[in-house]
């Protein structure tokens, strides 16, 4: 029975792999091309996290008694990612799953259910933390092999475990809080989701720092530490534990096993309310007459509009990057003079002569425009309200399909949406940030050209890229949100094409190339290729999405 | 009003409609039966134009669908078998929506509405948001959306599944009254019985085949419409 049940779960997770848009089995071809993408995130994340563990083994394995602290650091960073990688997972998972009152009716036992349902979230989790936290252990045997230890490594495999249940009771909370707030806020039910989404982010990032504050604290008092206090301490008694310390890896394992029974109890015996209460929530009523007929393209726009305000995942998984882009460019405002001293102060260190000082700041203000290219692509790229917007058509689409109107309208009104929302986040955003770093006005006026290129682009590559590979047949929205090909190659462009241009600018151009000119350029291409993938979107593309099903 | 000549439409080795012809005149109520997989569905989404299909030609008040599917689209409405809406409007604003595609005017709209969602007794749902209707309401809403801009012909893929009884016969006057203003309906049914009583003309499908079309009378003889299908699809004992 349970057997049966995890197929169905797993089958659903790795659905992208398995089916194909009439159901059948996907061709080996597309098969290995998501294998491919999703390797190539596999490879990305694990590279953030072993820069990391380095830098952290850097600081953390000159001391023996500070080591613990690397480990704390990697646990920290792995709940961080599957905390945002799985919350809405979970979310959906347990609340609104299309298929609660089937699998209810059948012959059952509420518990397998239970079971069956949290292991997909468990394992979610878990994929998500391994892939930070397996690469700090195998740093730490690289690094630091005078401190790796028989019971340490017994411990290191409990607290991956241990960890995992943390972060499944984390997420569980969060999704109910979510879930409540979806089922009494009616009408504001997503900015609600939103707001509660990025205040218990920023709350969590402040709870992080608190952690650090306390590692530090730590370190300054040796007696907290000899007599046990710092146990308390979740990133300490992990570290420790890692370390082969039994006491702080018993402690955090048996907490996180309780974390574990806590949840599966709680739910247990709420589980058939849970399942059976409408999480969609009160009834959103509007009597609004529309007084005024509306163009084709307008009303095509509203309808965009409307989708994308009436779900809160949409939100945050297309546009996570256009909250945090006017957040930097204040911080950069506000704190233009302290990113000045840092500046000077990073150039300064290890230069001996004024020259040498005069070199490094030279190369700084060269590279400082490149940076900000780096990171409007990179939020832009991974903020693509164009990537998934056919996909979650779903089988609505042949609505559109049937009315009488040309399909490019359709497909054009994707795009103007997409840049409505991030045009107005972008641009004042870079030239917020330019001004925070003080670069020359030519500068950011590339930078506002060369983002508002990049908006663009992103819009038009996003959205062809899901017409040439779309999932219509989802029963879960956050299957087309999260496991859209167009999605993986949209956040793959992010990472490598601003690197590819930044090489070539620094290794074939030379740094006697004027920043802001080498900007422009860039810019054109990105409307260049902007303007090639629209005329196949006007053409071949609008045919493609007429028959789309 | 709608012509279908000749049309066949293939799904990798299996021909799901097979040189399938079928004339449907102005003021005809044409019903459209056939098993489960005959090729119904295939037919009318041919026709609706969201299906491209390898052979034949389908016309529309004159218009080809190969040449100006926007110019056929503007005469017709179709209603799929199962009413997926966007979930995320209200009634009204889904109403809005497609009248404000089809051009219609706000008088002429609201007066529909009114008209239609009122005998429906949809009018005090309208204002509430989509997911939160049943299968009935989201039904009668397509319907009332598909007469929202007078077309010529309606098209509709099982459209009695989840109308209570008064719907239902309500369905069937604005079916006739459609057809009374020299419009035309084609709609597939396995209710045999609301074909038999209410179509002026029908046809049989049979593994993407027509097996038989003509008036009721020329169809069915004497026997009951139930007893012909069965007998056609080889199903009777």
């Amino acid at each position: 029975m349970i057997k049966a049940l995890l197929k169905k779960q797993f089958l659903e997770l790795f659905s992208v792999f398995l089916r194909g848009k009439d159901g059948k089995r996907v061709s080996g071809g597309k098969a290995t091309l998501y294998i491919v993408l999703y390797a190539l995130l596999i490879l990305t994340v694990v590279g953030y996290s072993s820069m990391f563990a380095l830098g952290l083994g850097f600081t953390y394995f000159q001391n023996p008694d500070t080591a613990w602290a690397y480990f704390g650091m990697g646990a920290i960073a792995a709940v961080t990612l599957s905390i945002i990688g799985s919350v809405f997972m979970t979310y959906n998972s347990l609340y609104l799953a299309k298929d609660n009152e089937f699998l209810l009716s059948l012959p059952v036992p509420s518990w397998k259910l239970l079971f069956v349902r949290l292991f997909g979230v468990w394992f979610s989790g878990f994929a998500w933390e391994s892939l930070v936290l397996l690469p700090f252990y195998v740093i730490f045997y690289i690094m630091a092999p005078g401190l790796v230890t028989a019971l340490g490594v017994v411990f290191q495999i409990l607290l991956w475990i241990g960890l995992s249940f943390v972060i499944l009771f984390m997420t569980a909370i969060l999704g109910w809080l979510i879930a409540k707030a979806a089922t009494h806020m009616g009408r504001y039910k997503t900015l609600i989701i939103v707001v509660l989404f990025l205040a218990g982010f920023i709350g969590y990032m402040a709870l992080i720092s608190q952690l650090q504050n306390g590692i530090m604290t730590l370190f300054e008092d040796p007696e907290a530490v000899a007599g046990g206090l710092g146990a308390f301490v979740p990133a300490y008694a992990f570290g420790k534990g890692c370390l082969g310390s039994p006491l702080e890896g018993i402690i955090f394992f048996l907490v996180s096993a309780i974390l574990f029974v806590l949840v599966y109890w709680v739910l247990t015996i709420s589980f058939n309310k849970i399942l059976l209460t409408n999480n969609k929530g009160k009834a959103i009523t509007s009597d609004k007459r529309q007084d005024k007929q509306k163009s084709v393209n307008g009303t095509l726009i509203k309808r965009e509009f409307k989708h994308y305000f009436s779900n809160a995942m949409y939100i945050l998984n297309s546009s996570l990057g256009y909250i945090f882009l006017p957040i930097i460019g204040i911080l950069a405002v506000v704190n233009r003079d302290a990113i000045q001293v840092a500046l000077t102060n990073f150039a300064a260190s290890g230069t001996a002569a004024p020259e040498d000082m005069a070199m490094a700041m030279a190369l700084i203000k060269l590279l400082s425009p490149m940076a900000v290219f780096l990171a409007v692509t990179f939020l832009a790229g991974t903020s693509v309200i164009t990537a998934p917007s056919i996909s979650l058509e779903g089988k609505k689409i042949a609505l559109l399909q049937s009315f009488p109107i040309h399909m490019k309208q359709v497909l054009w009104s994707k795009i103007e949406f997409h840049c409505l929302i991030a045009l107005p986040f972008t641009i004042p955003s870079v030239i917020l940030i330019g001004i925070g770093l003080s670069l020359e006005v030519l500068d950011i006026i590339a930078l506002a050209l060369l983002s508002a290129a990049i908006i663009f682009f992103f819009g038009v590559f996003g959205l062809a890229c899901n017409l040439k590979h779309p999932m219509l047949n989802w029963t879960n929205e956050n299957v087309a949100l999260k496991q859209s090909a167009s999605v993986l190659l949209c956040i793959l462009i992010a990472f490598v094409a601003p690197i590819a241009f930044i090489l070539f600018y620094l290794f074939v151009l030379g740094a006697h190339f004027p920043t802001f000119a080498y900007l422009f350029i860039v810019a054109f291409i990105f409307g260049l290729v902007s303007w090639l993938i629209l005329i196949w979107l006007n053409t071949k593309g609008a045919e493609k999405f007429q028959y789309l099903s | 009003m709608l012509n279908i000549e000749n049309l066949t439409k293939t799904y990798g080795e299996k021909k799901a409609v097979d040189d399938l012809s079928i004339h449907i005149a102005p003021g005809e109520i044409y019903g459209f039966i056939g098993h489960n997989g005959a090729g119904k569905t295939t037919t009318l989404k041919a026709c609706a134009g969201i299906l491209q299909f390898d052979k034949g030609e389908i016309t529309i008040d004159g218009v080809s669908m190969k040449n100006d599917p926007i110019g056929c689209k503007k005469k017709m409405a179709y209603i799929q078998d199962n009413p997926e809406l966007y979930d995320y409007m209200t009634g009204l604003q889904y109403l809005d929506f497609v009248a404000d595609i089809y051009g219609v005017s706000i008088e002429e709209r609201k007066a529909k509405i009114h008209k239609y969602a009122s005998a429906f007794e949809l009018e005090k749902d309208l204002p509430a948001v989509i997911s939160s209707y049943s299968h009935g309401m989201k039904q009668k809403l397509a319907i009332i959306s598909a007469w929202i801009h007078s077309p010529k012909l309606i098209m509709m893929d099982e459209p009695f599944v989840g109308l209570d009884p008064k719907a239902a016969k309500l369905l069937k006057d604005m079916m006739r009254e459609i057809c009374d203003e020299g419009g035309a309906i084609f709609f597939s049914t396995h209710v045999l019985e609301v074909a038999e009583k209410l179509c002026d003309k029908v046809a049989i499908i049979k593994k993407g085949q027509l097996i038989r079309s003509g008036t009721m009378e020329e169809v069915k003889g004497d026997d009951s419409l139930e007893d012909v299908f069965l007998e056609l699809e080889g199903d009777k004992q």
